[in-house]
């Protein structure tokens, strides 16, 4: 079977309302970034809060800290997202960048 | 006859099962047939493996060349990982129906099977045979791609898996000499392994299995040839290669210290590539190079607790990992490509490849009620224990990064993010049943009370320390207080970063790594001293020819029977006096050698 998608694969035929849009289709709503945000913010409130309420044993003392999870978390994903825009300049090339000259190599 | 056929079964390697499946599949021409034989070869090995007759003695043997080749043998641990890839490769063929590749079809259960027979065996030399077996066939995933992109990856992939069963078999050679014998039980018990100081054969096999691993600096070849792999291959691909290796540090390499930074370096380093990649199954590669570093960590740092942690790990990781490239499999199925700059939005047409794709992500990142979170939990513990602070904080980062870029990446740019305006049609019904099943176990393993924990403690190599953890560690409030404080700040990282538009965009392009120093520094140095040969080459060869005719005239000038030396009265009497000196030489020997 060739990778390459036969014709018939790529479109739908069925009616413009798309089944997932009865799952998912409250994420194309244009506040819902918003939403989410909030949502994901009270979570997070929620269960930073439960931090001051809940006895952990831990076996690191650096995570003896309040909220250490949360705010390492936080960081630790804000940091690797935030690396990408000097890694990207650093490392990123154009798609053809390996193949011409090895194609010469071979032809 | 029943009788027999059970006896039969009991002493039969699993993965020999499924390899015979394998080359049934490809003489097989009806599609029914084949699919009987490429779902029913995995389940008959699984009910081999059910039926095994004994634990830790050899249950099938072949003496030849005055060696005995343990050909079956079950260990504790071969059970869990071979029961996970009996499950991946059912679970695989069930996914590729859709296919109508016979020889896909039977390479996928060949390098299946040989994984599995590989896992089951009790000697090196027949974990040789099967490791190269994994490599041959295997490579045919990669090439049925049919580009020559594609048949560039395959061919370093070969070259690399080639490599590292070269150095198992040196390793062998020099185990041989060191205990006289290659089977497993006179050199290696479970938890006690090699020791790269004091056996001259472990570094080789250390460098085997750190390739197949994908070792920092060795991990090229993964996200090379994943990515390039047809749409059903990289999805098995993505379940045996890695896992064997970490089997096999676990039965050769618990404890050694080195794996616990190797494997603290795998976890870490990979997050940075994936946060820049566009092709989502170089993610998932990626993705892959970081789980299977937890793994390695939990070998080297081989406590109990870290051993029931890297099996429990692998076991669970070869399913949702499964999944994940399945979901990518069914978006290349269907729209072509997997680059994240060309998707988006597809949930409108294909909702339950997203739902199983969401699953997938779930796990992988470790949140509670899912099954990354029962089996990674006993590494984290197990690191914790030792008070391995960097190590422990390494893990942890690595986490976060495992959330960004399988948890949130992989669904978010497939599937949701900006509108591609691709309208696909959602996956085939084979697709989605495999993703289901897949899908089952990720919840039944992490759910509690569904039985599924108990299930994969209970099989761990070291059960009683296994339940005391189940019961007193892994569901308590803080340990799930704290992995979802740490999971869900991590995700509002990402929508902050989102919403304030600093999360970088996806962009087309290659992003460079190590395999760029042999493909283009080493690759033009090659070429460049191909040029210069092939102009030199010819003048240099003339010269040296030149020369060695010259030194060959003036020998036989000199020494042959019309030479020089043989001219006259001289090569006469020099004849007599050598014989003279020749007959001195041994008398005197003769009267003050030793009695």
């Amino acid at each position: 079977m060739s990778e390459i998608t036969p014709e018939e694969h790529t479109q739908d035929t069925r009616p413009a309302k798309h089944s997932g849009e009865r799952y998912f289709g409250w994420t194309s709503h244009p506040k819902a970034g918003l939403y989410t945000f909030i949502f994901v913010g009270v979570l997070a409130a929620g269960l930073a809060l439960a931090d001051f309420f809940v006895h952990r044993h831990e076996y690191i003392h650096l995570a003896e800290f309040k909220m250490f999870y949360a705010l390492f978390g936080f960081a630790a994903f804000g940091g690797v997202v935030l690396s990408g825009w000097p890694l990207r300049k650093l490392l990123g090339r154009p798609e053809n960048y390996y193949e011409p000259e090895e194609e010469t190599d071979n032809g | 006859m029943g009788d027999t056929l059970m006896s039969l079964l009991s002493h039969t390697n699993p993965g020999f099962i499924v390899i015979l499946a394998g080359m049934l599949a490809y003489v097989i021409r009806g599609e029914i047939p084949r699919a009987v034989v490429t779902i029913g070869g995995p389940l008959l090995g699984l009910a081999a493996l059910v039926l095994h007759s004994a634990l830790s003695e050899p249950l099938a043997t072949l003496n030849m060349m005055d060696m005995t080749f343990v050909l079956y043998q079950v260990e504790r641990v071969s059970i869990v990982f071979g029961l996970a890839f009996l499950i991946a490769a059912t679970v695989n063929s069930i996914f590729a129906l859709h296919n109508k590749d016979p020889l896909q079809d039977s390479m996928a259960l060949i390098y299946a099977g040989a994984a599995i027979a590989a896992t089951f065996a009790g000697d090196l030399i027949t974990v040789f045979v099967f490791w190269e077996l994994t490599a041959v066939s295997s490579v045919f995933l990669i090439l049925k791609s049919g580009t020559p992109e594609a048949y560039k990856a395959s061919m370093r992939y070969l070259g690399i898996q080639i490599l590292s069963g070269v150095l198992l078999l040196m390793g062998a050679t020099f185990i041989m000499g060191e205990f006289g014998t290659l089977e497993f039980d006179a050199f290696i018990s479970e938890g006690e392994g090699l020791s790269l100081q004091d056996d001259p054969g472990a570094i080789f096999l250390f460098v085997a299995l750190g390739i197949k691993a994908a070792f920092p600096l060795l991990h090229n070849w993964l996200q090379d040839s994943y990515s390039k792999a047809t749409h059903t291959g990289s999805v098995v691909l993505s379940a045996f290669t890695t896992k064997l290796a970490v089997y096999a540090l676990w039965r050769f390499f618990p404890g050694e210290d080195s794996l616990i930074w190797i494997g603290a370096i795998m976890t870490v380093f990979p997050v940075f590539f994936a946060v820049i990649e566009n092709d989502l199954r170089k993610v998932l590669a990626y993705s892959l190079n970081n789980q299977v570093g937890f793994m390695v960590c939990a070998i080297g740092i081989g406590t109990p607790l870290a051993l029931n942690g890297a099996a429990a790990h692998a076991f669970a990781h070869i399913i949702y990992k499964g999944l994940l490239f399945m979901s990518m499999g069914a978006v290349m199925y269907r729209v072509g490509t997997t680059k994240a700059t060309e998707l988006g939005g597809l949930y409108r047409t294909m909702p339950f490849t997203a739902i199983f794709c969401i699953i997938g992500a779930a796990s992988i990142s470790a949140f509670p009620l899912f099954s990354g979170f029962v089996a990674k939990s006993l590494t984290m513990s197990a690191v914790g224990y030792e008070h391995m602070t960097i190590i422990w904080m390494m893990l942890l980062f690595a986490s976060a990064g495992v959330l960004e870029h399988s948890g949130i990446k992989i669904p978010f740019f497939a599937f949701f993010a900006h509108d591609s305006g691709k309208r696909p049609k959602e996956a085939p019904f084979n697709m989605l049943l495999a993703m289901g099943i897949a899908s089952f176990f990720c919840i039944w393993i992490g759910f509690p009370f569904l039985g599924g924990t108990e299930f994969l403690y209970g099989l761990l190599p070291y059960r009683d320390e296994a339940m005391v953890y189940l019961e007193q560690s892994l569901w308590t409030t803080d340990h799930v207080l704290t992995q979802m404080q740490l999971l869900v700040f991590a995700a509002l990282a990402f929508i902050v970063l989102n919403r304030v538009k600093l999360y970088p965009p996806e962009k087309r392009g290659v992003v460079l790594d190590f395999d760029w120093v042999y493909r283009r520094p080493l690759y033009h140095a090659l070429v460049w001293t191909g040029a210069v040969w092939s102009k030199a080459g010819p003048a240099m060869t003339g010269a040296a020819l030149r020369l060695s005719r010259r030194v060959y005239n003036r020998i036989e000038a000199t020494f042959s029977p019309q030479g020089e030396l043989s001219r006259g009265p001289l090569s006469a009497g020099m004849a007599i006096w050598t014989s003279i000196v020749l007959a001195i030489v041994m008398v005197l020997a003769l009267i003050v050698g030793p009695h």
